[in-house]
């Protein structure tokens, strides 16, 4: 008999069943002396769209249209002679990169 | 979750939850009671931090396992292996009690750590990554724990010769 099965047959063997005995009630009865649990409010919606709206806010009153025009011109200049990338595009587009890619797993699992 | 649902969680939870808290305890049925009490009514209290993303028993076995640290730093009843002095839940039958003293010999060999592990995997049947989330450890460093448990507690079945 393998090792694993073997003490999976033990602790199956040695489970014990634990009779409520009152348990539940006593809980209940402290719990009825508590005060009613506040409803969960979930703040991170709320940040997340206060840090959108900032974000807009600079994007807009800082001349983020007009830079992101030039930068995706200057990413299509580049597409067509990529000779002519600078090692610090290399690198932005590098962080870019993770960037997104790090955005994505939090999204991923911030709706698992 | 409103109170409904809690007490629907309770009735589902009690009996897994008070198992390895007393087996924890080394058998002192009252003492993991007394911590399945208190991580009950913190459950309670604290209902609106649960955030749905693992199972509620998860959730609840993490808050029961804090409690248990937290009354074994309080008190020193549990600074050392004396598992098999204190076998003292109630029980009935002979061979219940009988079959109890063999798990507690069985987890004394075991270090906290490795019995925390082994009573939520093989008794409670919880995965990797659950036990992860109750004990805080890194889900590789719950494989180790299992797999050195193993081993101690392999030769302490081959020793008493426990063959079925």
């Amino acid at each position: 008999m393998k090792d694993d099965e073997k003490i999976k047959l033990f602790f199956d063997e040695h489970k014990q069943s634990i009779d409520d005995k009152g348990f539940s009630g006593r809980l209940f009865a402290t719990i009825d002396v508590l005060p009613e649990p506040k409803p969960r409010y979930d703040k991170t919606r709320v940040i997340i769209a206060m840090f959108g709206v900032a974000g807009a806010l600079l994007f807009a009153l800082l001349g983020g249209y007009s830079a992101l025009i030039d930068g995706l011109s200057q990413m299509g200049s580049i597409a067509t002679d990529y000779k002519s990338a600078t090692p610090e595009i290399v690198i932005s587009i590098f962080f870019t990169t993770c960037a997104l890619f790090s955005l994505g797993r939090f999204a991923i699992r911030e709706a698992e | 979750m409103n109170r409904s649902e809690f007490e629907k969680e309770v009735i589902i939870n009690q009996e897994p939850l008070r198992r390895f808290l007393c087996n924890l305890c080394g058998g002192d049925a009252a003492l993991g009671d007394d911590i399945a009490q208190e991580a009950f009514i913190k459950a309670y209290i604290n209902l609106s931090s649960f955030s749905g993303k693992s199972k509620f028993s998860t959730w609840l076995f993490r808050i029961a396992y804090n409690c248990f640290c937290d009354n074994k730093r309080a008190s020193s009843r549990f600074a050392s292996v004396e598992l098999d002095d204190r076998l003292s839940i109630e029980t009935d039958r002979a061979d219940s009690r009988y079959k109890n003293q063999e798990l507690y010999m069985a987890m004394s060999k075991l270090n906290e750590k490795e019995r925390t592990v082994v009573l939520l995997f093989y008794m409670e049947d919880q995965s990797l990554k659950e036990i992860s989330g109750i004990t805080g450890m890194p889900e590789n460093t719950v494989k180790s724990h299992l797999s050195r448990a193993r081993g101690n507690l392999s030769n302490h079945l081959n020793t008493i010769g426990y063959e079925r």
